[in-house]
């Protein structure tokens, strides 16, 4: 599928507190390249995919779904 | 079909974690063992670990993460280690919020078998956060909560320390708090707060009215705190705490951690620099500080009243303004 001018292989939904966001992706793409493209600090979150919690060296691909938790919610 | 990411130490198990200024990822397990190394570490680096025997400590259990994960610890030790606890649980009166925080302890130390006392700040301090709060706010101050109820907090906890003639306090301050409230010292220009901060604990022997404090996660990242709570299954509330964002901690963390993903391991350099340096200066800077007690509640303090009475007087002159609702 081609995605803002580029072929893109799939589609990943990331999942915040607040917000929902849709990321193309091309065939194993990092997780940490996934938050960095939507300005997300890694170091300043956990991520879960498809419900289990993961590192963000593990790869996506179509249809997966991440979920971001910020690691401080506190003063 | 992607490969999952294996643990980096036992090469068996899925990661869960990457350690950044490791250069690894971790398994549940692995980081388990490794968040309970660093506990363990931090209290020998003290000198504290085999003095523990026969002890009697008092945790500061607020529901959250780390002193969730500091209680959970330190029972696990308490066994190995002879010595006995009980967690005292601050309520703030700040709604929702300290209603999810109170039941979540409660829950906590009943599967655990550890005893518990709850305090109000209402009936100790005679005010709530919630009143302090609008208070402040009413009169303009630029005083932020956070720092009425840290001040309240800390002069309950060593309150209800020395009423339970224990030996030690223990918090569950972690790595990241440390490295930020440096920081915000070094912001404010407050030497003293540097000096003072120079060890993982506040050893205050030389003055018996200050209950000498702990701090087991003192090594470990807010963020393998966080894995290792959620992987251990406790129980959290979905509510922060509504006053967190005023807080100037709010922006240093966003710095911070900005600065350790692009260079890992900073935290852990600034960590080492503050110990230095507070080790350095320690003596200069505390020795002609002369340890008076406060003239309303008896508590040791540098000046003549303590901070947690200056603060009573201040909110009581303030609401006093337009018949506020201070009652104590």
């Amino acid at each position: 599928m081609v995605i803002d001018g580029l072929r893109r292989e799939g589609i990943v939904v990331v999942k915040m507190r607040n917000d929902v966001k849709r990321v193309a992706v091309n065939n194993k793409t990092k997780v940490e390249k996934i938050l960095l493209k939507i300005g997300i600090n890694p170091e300043s979150v956990i991520v879960f995919k498809n419900g289990k919690l993961t590192t963000e060296d593990d790869y996506v691909e179509d249809g997966d779904e991440i979920e971001v938790l910020p690691v401080s919610s506190g003063g | 079909m992607i490969e999952m990411v294996l643990c980096d130490l036992c090469k068996k198990r899925k990661a869960v974690i990457k350690i950044r200024y490791a250069g690894l990822d971790f398994c549940k397990e692995c980081l388990s063992k490794f968040v309970e190394q660093k506990v363990m570490l931090s209290l020998k680096r003290i000198g504290i670990l085999n003095k523990l025997s026969g002890k009697y400590l008092v945790i500061a259990l607020s529901g959250g993460k780390d002193s969730t994960n500091a209680t959970y610890i330190m029972h696990k030790l308490s066994q190995e280690y002879d010595f006995k606890m009980k967690a005292v649980f601050v309520d703030e009166g700040i709604g929702e919020y300290s209603r999810q925080r109170r039941a979540i302890v409660m829950d906590l130390c009943r599967k655990l078998g550890i005893e518990y006392r709850i305090v109000t700040m209402k009936e100790e301090v005679g005010i709530s956060t919630p009143e302090a709060v609008s208070i402040l706010v009413k009169s303009r101050s630029s005083i932020k909560p956070c720092s009425v109820c840290g001040v309240f907090r800390r002069y309950l906890l060593n309150k209800v320390a020395l009423d339970e003639n224990a030996d030690y306090v223990v918090t569950g301050h972690n790595l990241d708090d440390e490295v930020q409230t440096f920081i915000m010292s070094l912001i404010r220009g407050d030497i003293r707060s540097i000096a003072r901060e120079a060890y993982s604990s506040g050893c205050e022997d030389d003055v018996p009215e200050l209950v000498s404090r702990i701090k087991p996660l003192y090594l470990v990242y807010e963020r393998e705190s966080l894995v290792y709570f959620i992987t251990h299954g406790f129980k959290r509330t979905s509510l922060s705490c509504p006053y967190a964002r005023f807080s100037m901690r709010y922006a240093i963390r966003e710095m911070i951690n900005d600065l350790e993903y692009r260079r890992p391991g900073m935290k852990y350099r600034i960590l080492a620099l503050k110990e230095r340096l507070g080790k350095s200066i320690r003596e200069k800077v505390l020795s002609n500080i002369e340890i008076r007690h406060c003239k309303i509640c008896g508590m040791p303090s540098s000046r003549d009243v303590c901070r947690a009475c200056e603060l009573k007087e201040f909110l009581v002159k303030l609401s006093q303004n337009y018949k506020g609702i201070y009652t104590k």
